[in-house]
């Protein structure tokens, strides 16, 4: 694991990041930490849960399988359209 | 056989691979396919089943059959999908259907898990007897067609309208306040 320079401080932080970092960092935390590392779900949705307590929203973002797409940049657009649509 | 990858696809990569592993030990999964050589599928099976089987894994790899008159007909929908519409006579469903069901009985279809990998034995679809879904993979469609199944202190985003979603002045409630730093 390479640990990026990106860091949210805040809920628009969080989701302009989502949208800049590398798609590495996108399938780390949505795919390898909730798959191989035992988190119970991705680490976004346990951000919005812990951190904002947007329970709704962390399921929602939680119910996109990251199976149902071919490519990191098609994962982080379903990612990007759950939080806009709920956030924006 | 595991290492070898190490070099093609990265330590960590393979690492995954075998965690992943570690836990799908308990389930019992089928590959099927139409053809045991010749052809994209029967080609990777040959050695993604000793690979899966060597990670632990219970993985059985069974090839249908059929006479012909079946494989033409299947022919005939292979050409209907690639280049449009085609008229298919209702006695093809019938034939493919048949087929279906005899290679249903005779494969069985106990595992947990099974990998449908060609259109020819798809229909096996509806003689499942264990888990939640079917996965249906095939050499003209990769992608999978049926499961097996706040702000800071004022910082809203510049090209959003200020929203109360983003607020976290004093008076904002905890469910939007500012979150600890999270790294991506």
């Amino acid at each position: 694991m390479v640990e990026t320079k990106y860091v949210a401080q805040t809920l628009a932080e969080f989701l302009d990041l989502v949208d800049a970092v590398p798609g590495e960092s996108i399938l780390y935390h949505f795919v390898a930490r909730w798959v191989l590392c035992g988190a119970g779900r991705n680490d976004f949705s346990t951000w919005l849960d812990k951190d904002f307590g947007l329970a709704d929203v962390a399921d929602e973002l939680s119910s996109v399988d990251p199976l149902a797409f071919n490519g990191e940049e098609a994962l982080r657009e379903a990612v990007l359209r759950v939080l806009k649509k709920r956030l924006l | 056989m595991i290492e070898r990858c190490i070099q093609f696809m990265g330590e960590d990569e393979v690492d995954a691979v075998v965690k992943l592993a570690e836990r799908l030990q308990d389930l019992s999964i089928l590959h099927v396919n139409s053809t045991a050589a010749g052809g994209g599928v029967a080609e990777i099976l040959n050695r993604l089943v000793p690979l899966m089987r060597e990670l632990g894994l219970r993985v059985d790899w069974r090839v249908i059959r059929g006479d012909q008159e079946f494989f033409a007909v299947t022919k005939t929908f292979h050409n209907a999908l690639q280049v449009g519409a085609v008229e298919v006579p209702r006695r093809f469903y019938e034939i493919y259907h048949r087929w279906q069901e005899i290679n249903a009985n005779e494969l069985g279809l106990d595992h947990e898990v099974v990998f449908i990998h060609d259109p020819q034995a798809a229909g096996l679809v509806k003689y499942r007897k264990k888990g939640l879904g079917y996965g249906v993979a095939t050499s003209t469609s990769p992608r999978r067609i049926q499961r097996c199944g706040a702000s800071s202190g004022g910082a809203c985003r510049s090209a959003t309208p200020p929203s109360s979603t983003y607020r976290s002045s004093p008076e904002a409630t905890s469910k939007y306040r500012s979150c600890s730093s999270r790294r991506l």
